[in-house]
């Protein structure tokens, strides 16, 4: 994997998500509310937590607008973003499978 | 027949956008004073009603002309009104709801960017006020207007820097 892939990771669990819905075009509110049910409630970005992703991965050419309609803009991946996301969720595999492979001596020992 | 507005000055230091949102809220809630309008260096002016809980939140953003419809349109949909601006800082508020969204920043990397944000323009002005400074100690002709002119910018100087300490701390607290 290369560096300019590399570099961005990891994200944190605001950009996670963020990215996430923008697999398909949407814009700001609508990440809002694609956020919130992919986390089940977990993640509600406010809308300065939102508009400085939106500049900051827009900056580092991770999203790009692909539309603008009554000053709503709509955003998507690009192939440089579809990458990062890639790189991020095959480590958050190991990390998840580590993890549960460890949870289960973890509730033996945690609690005497 | 209009409104009764209040006008009170009151200065603000870049540290302090946390206070000014208390400030800003518990005079809504407790003198029923709400903001109406903002100018520089800090002239608020309230329009005068009934008590009543709001939120205010403050945001620091340079906006271009083309940047502030769009900007403000993401804050509006997400249930915020938007009052008006000060020195690039962005005043937003609204009605206290138990159970609603009471944040514009929900994680604290994306409130450290805020303060970020907040750090060129103060380092910028300091450059200036520094030159300045600098190249006055080399005037020519020492007189009283000049001997005070040098102690007023430098205590501007040193206000900024302090300003500048203040901010990176609270950059490191929040990416601690």
């Amino acid at each position: 994997m290369t560096d300019k892939v590399l570099k961005h990771l990891p994200l944190t669990e605001a950009t996670y998500y963020i990215m996430l819905a923008l697999i398909e075009p949407l814009h700001g509110y609508g990440v809002m509310q694609k956020v919130e049910q992919l986390s089940q409630g977990a993640v509600r970005p406010g809308p300065g937590t939102l508009y400085g992703a939106f500049t900051t991965l827009e900056k580092q050419g991770l999203i790009v607008m692909v539309a603008e309609e009554e000053r709503r803009k709509s955003y998507t991946l690009t192939p440089l973003g579809r990458q990062v996301l890639l790189a991020q969720i095959s480590r958050l595999h190991v990390m998840s499978a580590r993890g549960s492979e460890a949870a289960g001596g973890l509730k033996s020992t945690g609690t005497k | 027949m209009q409104a009764e507005t209040r006008r009170i000055f009151r200065w603000f230091w870049p540290w302090q956008d946390e206070q000014e949102e208390s400030w800003l809220s518990s005079l809504a809630s407790q003198r029923g004073l709400h903001l109406a309008s903002i100018a520089p260096p800090g002239i608020y002016t309230f329009c005068v009603g009934e008590p009543r809980p709001v939120i205010y939140r403050l945001d620091y953003q340079y906006l271009k002309g083309q940047d502030r419809p769009t900007y403000l349109q993401l804050f509006r949909d997400a249930g915020w009104e938007y009052v008006g601006q000060m020195s690039n800082w962005q005043y937003f508020r609204r009605a206290e709801v138990a159970g609603e969204d009471h944040e514009i920043f929900t994680d604290s990397a994306s409130k450290a960017e805020k303060y970020r944000r907040v750090l060129p323009f103060l380092v910028l002005i300091s450059i200036v006020l520094g030159t300045q400074l600098n190249s006055s100690l080399y005037g020519r002709w020492p007189s009283l207007g000049l001997e005070v002119t040098r102690f007023l910018l430098f205590c501007v100087l040193m206000l900024l820097v302090y300003s500048l300490i203040r901010i990176a701390q609270r950059i490191r607290q929040l990416t601690r």
